[in-house]
């Protein structure tokens, strides 16, 4: 698995292969993308309580911050998975691990006005980063919205809900 | 209600007439659930600064809120007790719930007494009488009531309740449980007077 990598490297040293992993159906498929080789972190997350509600309800949606500097600057791909089947975005009962609140994800790359639909598993691109700056600021900084629908809420029985979004930042 | 009985008439000193209220808290449950709610805990991972890949995570937190309803209350009227023998009335109720066991649990209390404030006890301004107070997860006051304890929550009840799930009505669909009360003679031996008492149901889905 790693040859690939090392090959790649020694061929142009500022180039190399970026691995994503998605875990489907409980296989590891390997994604390549052709990068130029960079630093990047994601950082600035935070969680999304949407705390207790009632059966009926209208859509709901949370938001979290995405900060992704890179150096060199320069745009990159982001990749989630959610806890559903083949990593999809859902929301599971932690009761019984069986019924589930599916959810979407909206990502931007500044404030939430170009927020764009993340599919689980698909990559989205052409995303641009902010600088690494000493004081931990981020500028620009990008948003991540999670929305329920009040239909999947009513249709779920009660319980307690929780799931993790995974997001996977590489440099393109 | 009047006291026209013609032992009333002869046996006046002995009369009793009792009358007995219910006061239902028809809990919508999500609020019990939001005060169980543990504190939320912060579990993002940011992700570290690394050569062309990096990974962080958010947790997402959701409690679909428990909905539940007692309908189909009705005041108990004892009437008058003749000198002998208990008193008893009941009372079939509907309870609904959108709990996918479908389960229930549900505490009844009285209007208390000196040490116990859920105690059941019917007054008449200047004393008190005890009651007993069951509980039956079907209709009807049969050999499967449940003898309730005042302030204590009865659990496990599985008595079918209608479902209130899809935005369902939350109406009574049918009656699926009976509340009963009995005031047994020695309570009504001695005492004088008209007595009237408050039976409070709590509702929960288990």
């Amino acid at each position: 698995m790693h040859r690939p990598i090392q090959a790649t490297l020694s061929s142009n040293p500022r180039t190399l292969v970026a691995l994503v992993f998605a875990f489907t159906q409980g296989c590891a498929a390997i994604t390549s993308i052709g990068a130029e080789a960079a630093d990047v972190q994601i950082s600035d997350l935070n969680d999304l309580d949407f705390g207790a509600v009632p059966p009926t309800i209208g859509t709901l949606s949370a938001n979290s911050d995405l900060c992704v500097p890179m150096a060199p600057r320069g745009r990159y791909s982001l990749v989630g998975f959610g806890n559903g089947s083949g990593g999809a975005f859902s929301l599971v009962d932690s009761g019984n691990g069986v019924h589930q609140i599916d959810y979407s994800v909206r990502i931007s790359d500044r404030g939430q006005g170009r927020a764009q639909e993340l599919n689980a598993g698909v990559p989205l691109t052409e995303l641009r980063a902010s600088r690494f700056l000493n004081n931990n600021r981020c500028n620009p900084r990008g948003n991540i919205e999670v929305i329920i629908n009040g239909t999947d809420i009513s249709g779920a029985p009660p319980g307690n809900y929780t799931g993790t979004l995974t997001l996977t930042v590489v440099p393109e | 209600m009047s006291n026209t009985t013609p032992t009333i008439t002869v046996r006046t000193s002995l009369a009793r007439l009792l009358g007995f209220r219910f006061r239902v808290r028809n809990l919508a449950a999500v609020a019990a659930v939001m005060a169980l709610a543990a504190p939320a805990v912060d579990a993002a991972v940011q992700g570290t600064r690394d050569f062309n890949t990096s990974s962080g995570s958010i947790e997402i937190d959701l409690l679909r809120g428990f909905q539940a309803r007692i309908t189909g209350l009705a005041d108990l009227p004892l009437g008058v007790w003749s000198g002998t023998g208990s008193l008893s009335a009941n009372d079939n109720v509907c309870i609904g719930t959108n709990n996918f066991s479908g389960l229930y649990r549900i505490r009844a209390s009285g209007d208390g007494e000196p040490g116990d404030p859920s105690a059941f006890t019917l007054s008449n301004g200047a004393s008190q009488i005890t009651y007993s107070a069951f509980y039956n997860d079907v209709t009807n006051a049969g050999s499967g009531r449940t003898l309730l304890t005042g302030g204590v929550t009865l659990t496990g009840q599985t008595g079918n309740p209608f479902e209130m799930w899809f935005n369902g009505s939350p109406n009574c669909r049918f009656e699926n449980g009976n509340i009963s009360v009995e005031v047994p003679e020695t309570e009504l031996s001695g005492a004088t007077g008209t007595y009237n008492g408050t039976l409070t149901l709590l509702l929960l889905p288990e």
